[in-house]
């Protein structure tokens, strides 16, 4: 799973959000290093959406702007818990190797 | 009014997506994200283009439909568009052979009075054309409307590379040897056909037929606009007879791409093909043989026809998606 894809599965964990709301969380969960711009954000979550990770949870039509809504999906829950603890177990062994090597991981 | 601005240039980058709920939704978040300025940041632009087109191509081309086993008007449509297509490539074999190194500078030895396959290669490749023509419309016939899209691509591939490759050498880079023309003919018309075929197993899904159609005719004209300009020294006449050819890739395509996609697409081609493609050859004494005008003549008519009874049955059938 790419980092762009990890961080919108993870953006929309919690509740549903539209798309902005994505790309403002994505860019705080990665402390500004992972910006999306629509295009970008769309794409992936149409991929998303036909891999049945995230599926539409409602509209709104707010000052004249449209905002779609999109949530986590019980399988893509399963895949970003699945993610998360691939990421953790590399983590843990690449800090393990360089606590053997005697470098202080930061 | 900064705003009004913004939503204009928002708006104006959106279109690139398909009409929708898609478009709106890109709008409203290209002006969240560029709140307080005047128009949307480059960046995003681009951004929103490169993914535009792409979903846009990614969509259903509106109106479209494959024709299928007992769909008579479709199965027409493509024997029509495989003999055009095989058609063209051995005319523009026998064109290849037509060009003549003699006295220091090239001739074109006009096609009608030469022998039919004036080469080995010439005839390999129009036998071959055939061959697949026959494959094709028998697929048709069983219903494998792919296969037979497939195989009408690959004819109409090698028709087309062929005539541009042909004009190209022989006009422009003056190859001298006969032999090395043929050589190359059959490289282009393999090479082509597995590029087109590829493209068009890759695009015909999803792009709209009348873009093939426009694609198409836009090389023509290039092509044809390259010809004017190159030292050719055979004055306008040759220019011209040059413009007709380079208008057959344009036919080519016209009859064997977009015009299994669709009925009205495949009745406006072909009366497009009949009433403006036709008159072409026998005005400039072109490269049309009496059997290719007679051929493109029928087309013409038959597209006519076609177009007329898709006019009148889409009245009727208004609810059948694709009419």
């Amino acid at each position: 799973m790419q980092e762009p894809t990890f961080l919108i599965l993870t953006a929309l964990a919690d509740e549903a959000r539209h798309g902005y709301g994505v790309m403002q969380e994505v860019t705080e969960l990665s402390s500004g290093r992972v910006s999306l711009r629509p295009g970008t954000l769309y794409a992936a979550l149409d991929r998303l959406v036909d891999e049945g990770l995230v599926a539409v949870e409602r509209e709104e039509v707010v000052g004249g702007r449209l905002r779609r809504y999109y949530r986590l999906t019980g399988a893509g829950a399963t895949a970003l818990g699945e993610e998360s603890a691939r990421l953790t177990a590399n983590a843990a062994a690449a800090r393990s190797r360089l606590r053997k090597a005697g470098v202080t991981p930061a | 009014m900064s705003e009004a601005t913004l939503e204009r240039r928002c708006r104006l980058a959106a279109r690139a997506y398909p009409e929708g709920p898609r478009a709106a939704e890109v709008v409203a978040t290209l002006m969240d994200s560029n709140e307080g300025r005047r128009g949307p940041r480059p960046g995003d632009v681009l951004d929103v283009l490169r993914h535009g087109v792409a979903a846009r191509l990614r969509s259903t081309a509106p109106g479209t439909r494959l024709g299928g086993l007992g769909d008579a008007l479709s199965a027409m449509v493509v024997t029509l568009a495989v003999m055009q297509a095989a058609t063209a490539v051995a005319v523009t074999a026998r064109g290849a052979a037509a060009f003549d190194w003699s006295q220091g500078e090239w001739a074109y030895r006009y096609p009608y009075g030469i022998s039919f396959f004036a080469g080995r290669w010439e005839a390999l490749a129009a036998i071959g054309a055939a061959a697949v023509a026959v494959v094709a419309v028998t697929a048709m016939c069983f219903g494998r409307v792919r296969v037979a899209r497939v195989l009408v691509a690959l004819t109409a591939a090698a028709g087309f590379g062929a005539i541009a490759l042909t004009r190209a050498l022989g006009q422009v880079w003056s190859f001298r040897s006969h032999a090395g023309i043929g050589a190359v003919f059959a490289g282009v018309v393999v090479l082509a056909g597995v590029l087109f075929t590829t493209a068009v197993a890759r695009a015909s899904r999803v792009v709209p037929a009348w873009w093939w159609g426009m694609c198409a005719l836009l090389c023509g004209l290039v092509a044809t606009a390259a010809l004017q300009v190159a030292p050719t020294g055979y004055g306008w006449r040759l220019s011209v007879v040059s413009a007709s050819y380079a208008m057959q890739p344009a036919v080519l395509v016209l009859f064997a791409l977009p015009l299994l996609r669709s009925y009205p697409y495949t009745a406006a081609g072909a009366a497009l093909v009949g009433v403006l493609v036709i008159p072409f050859g026998p005005y400039v004494g072109g490269p049309w043989t009496p059997v290719e005008g007679l051929l493109l003549f029928a087309a013409g008519l038959w597209g006519l026809v076609a177009l007329t009874a898709t006019v009148a049955l889409r009245r009727t059938r208004r609810r059948e998606p694709g009419w």
